[in-house]
């Protein structure tokens, strides 16, 4: 950068001294041609007329006794007659010259100025948004440490109120526990009463158990423990082993279960996961559906997806209510669904499979109940995800 | 927590006494990085107007705009053009795309007009990814409404802007499309870690963000 400005600065330098002397020249040159000729012609006029000798030097030195204007007059007058013409003259000629020559230096210069001016401004301008991004760069980088510290930081409290939670949860089942064995250990009861107790405590056990795989599931959920492995399945295999793990809930109910005809198709994802993703759909659609009624499943292959649509003919979902019920231990309101056995996690459980997975979940009302829309991604077994 | 983009007590009328308009009435809200957040009123509850402005489109009477921090508003005209091409990715409800040019340049548009060197390998990959890769030397007026709508979401996701902003993508589109091309302007976003916001009428379609935001007569109320 300074060495290309001094580059420039001596170039400048340079171009200008060039001019200078050469006006300079010029203008030397001009000053001994008038002096020569002014000699020559003086010559002339006396070889001429030597009589008159004095009178030529004082015209010659300006110093004339004699009327200027009379004396313009005169000359203009035979120029008219004779065409005498100041482009004739030598002197003239070497004027407009060197006129000419201080003209084209003076332009020439200014344009260079001009351009070296509207270079620089440009550099300037180039320069400014430089730093402007550059600024914008750092504030990015900032921002992102940023957000890696919050996610730390959240990370850490969700953490800490899981750990919370799940103490709170297990501490009341264990101390009934301990204390039904604590009276089957005492001899003031009667042997019948010892056994109920006992039994009792098995049922807390039980409870304990059942306890300890929800809060296993939601612990996988919430610390991202879920672990989807993609593979090449077939579509039609994933769907019927999602419908098979309801047909005993839907054939108690006498739910008749359709699918259309489609094509099938191998799609890049978890098998597993994606069959828990549906199985949860279908079994919310057994659970708030009346008995006798039907289901319907309808698989249309799009551009970049299969969309798999699954009507009910149950309850429906409020309208407003539509974008809570994917939401973590989210229960529906009315009391048909609150008396319904559930913890309200099935639905965000399917969410986030289908989402980790580049699909998508959505309802909206059917023609009785409700129609869940599924968008799984037909992506080719060799892309990577 | 520092949001990607937020609005302090943003105002904007149109009119004057009896006719006022109140399309933006001291309105702040927050959207963190990563978030698809679903913005739904009725039409003229102002919800285009509030997007206008978080793109830098149109100023407010009031109030700022802050991207990662930073007031648009309080940039030069020039830096806030760069900022905008390099921050933000817009998708309309009628595509905005140029008609005389074909897909590609359509898409790559915006980056040349930044003099950004265009990633050829990584347009290739979206436009495969977006499903529009057979359409490339396509002009727009040949494809369907939601083949365009590709294109525009290609062309809002090929210069990787943070924040994408849409205004009612799929109004034009039937249903199924709709769910199609939300979800794959959802996925995109998630797979490049950006935050997308959504105008929209529709309630159904706002279920698939992951917040939602009601605006009223100018008013923004959180879900």
């Amino acid at each position: 950068m300074d060495k290309g400005r001094n580059k420039r600065v001596v170039l400048t330098a340079g171009l200008l001294f060039l001019m200078l002397s050469g006006i300079v020249f010029l203008c030397f040159q001009l000053k001994q041609d008038i002096e020569q000729d002014y000699q020559e012609k003086l010559g002339y006029l006396l070889s001429l007329d030597p009589e008159r000798e004095a009178d030529y030097i004082s015209i010659f030195q300006g110093n004339t006794t004699r009327d200027q204007k009379a004396a313009r007059e005169a000359g203009e007058r035979l120029e008219e007659k004779y065409g005498y013409l100041g482009t004739h003259n030598k002197n003239g000629q070497m004027v407009v010259l060197v006129l000419a020559a201080i003209g084209g230096i003076c332009i020439a210069g200014a344009l260079v100025y001009l351009f070296m001016y509207w270079r620089q401004q440009k550099a300037i301008q180039e320069l400014r948004i430089e730093k402007f991004m550059l600024t914008d760069k750092v504030s990015e980088l900032e921002a992102e440490q940023e957000l890696l510290k919050n996610r730390m930081q959240r990370e850490e409290t969700e953490t800490k109120s899981l750990v919370t939670d799940i103490s709170h949860q297990l501490k009341t089942p264990l101390s009934s526990l301990k204390m039904c064995y604590e009276i089957a250990d005492t001899n003031s009861f009667t042997p019948e009463e010892q056994r109920s107790f006992l039994i009792q405590g098995q049922h807390e056990v039980k409870k304990l158990e059942n306890l300890t795989q929800s809060l296993i599931n939601l612990s996988r959920l919430e610390t991202r423990m879920i672990q989807i492995t993609p593979e090449s399945a077939s579509l039609k295999k994933t769907l019927l082993a999602a419908v098979n793990g309801v047909y005993m809930k839907a054939f108690e109910k006498n739910i008749a279960i359709s699918v259309n005809e489609f094509e099938d198709d191998n799609l890049f994802l978890d098998p597993r996961w994606t069959q828990e993703a549906l199985l949860n759909v279908l079994d919310n659609g057994i659970k708030y559906s009346p008995s006798d009624t039907s289901i319907e499943i309808r698989v249309t292959p799009m551009v970049s997806y299969h969309l798999i649509e699954i009507e009910d003919q149950g309850v429906g979902v409020p309208k407003e209510e539509m974008n809570q019920i994917f939401k973590r231990f989210y229960r529906g309101k009315a009391s048909g669904i609150q008396k319904t056995e559930g913890s309200g996690v099935g639905l965000y459980l399917t969410r986030r499979i289908l989402e980790e997975q580049g699909g998508s979940i959505r309802v909206k009302r059917g023609r009785k109940g409700s129609v869940f829309l599924i968008a799984l991604p037909k992506i080719k077994s060799n892309a990577k995800i | 927590m520092k949001s990607i983009l937020e609005t302090r007590d943003l105002v904007k009328y149109y009119g004057t006494k009896e006719n006022i308009v109140k399309a933006i009435d001291h309105t702040s809200i927050q959207v963190q990085h990563g978030e698809f957040v679903a913005i739904v009123g009725r039409s003229g509850s102002g919800k285009s107007t509030l997007l206008h402005m978080l793109g830098g489109l149109d100023r407010p009477d009031s109030g700022e705009v802050l991207i990662e921090g930073k007031n648009i508003f309080n940039l030069k005209d020039e830096e806030l053009a760069i900022f905008r091409r390099r921050k933000i990715g817009f998708v309309f409800q009628n595509y905005n795309l140029i008609p005389s040019l074909n897909v590609w340049e359509n898409i790559v548009l915006p980056m040349g007009l930044d003099g950004k060197k265009i990633d050829k390998e990584y347009i290739q990959d979206l436009s495969e990814r977006i499903g529009i890769d057979d359409k490339l030397k396509s002009l727009p007026n040949t494809l369907s409404g939601g083949q365009q709508q590709r294109v525009a979401i290609a062309r809002a996701l090929a210069a990787q802007p943070a924040v994408i902003l849409t205004d009612e993508p799929t109004g034009n589109l039937d249903s199924k499309t709709e769910m199609e091309v939300i979800t794959l302007m959802k996925a995109c976003v998630m797979e490049y870690g950006q935050t997308l916001v959504m105008i929209t009428h529709d309630e159904t379609i706002a279920q698939m963000a992951d917040r939602i935001m009601v605006i009223e007569d100018g008013k923004v109320v959180d879900q």
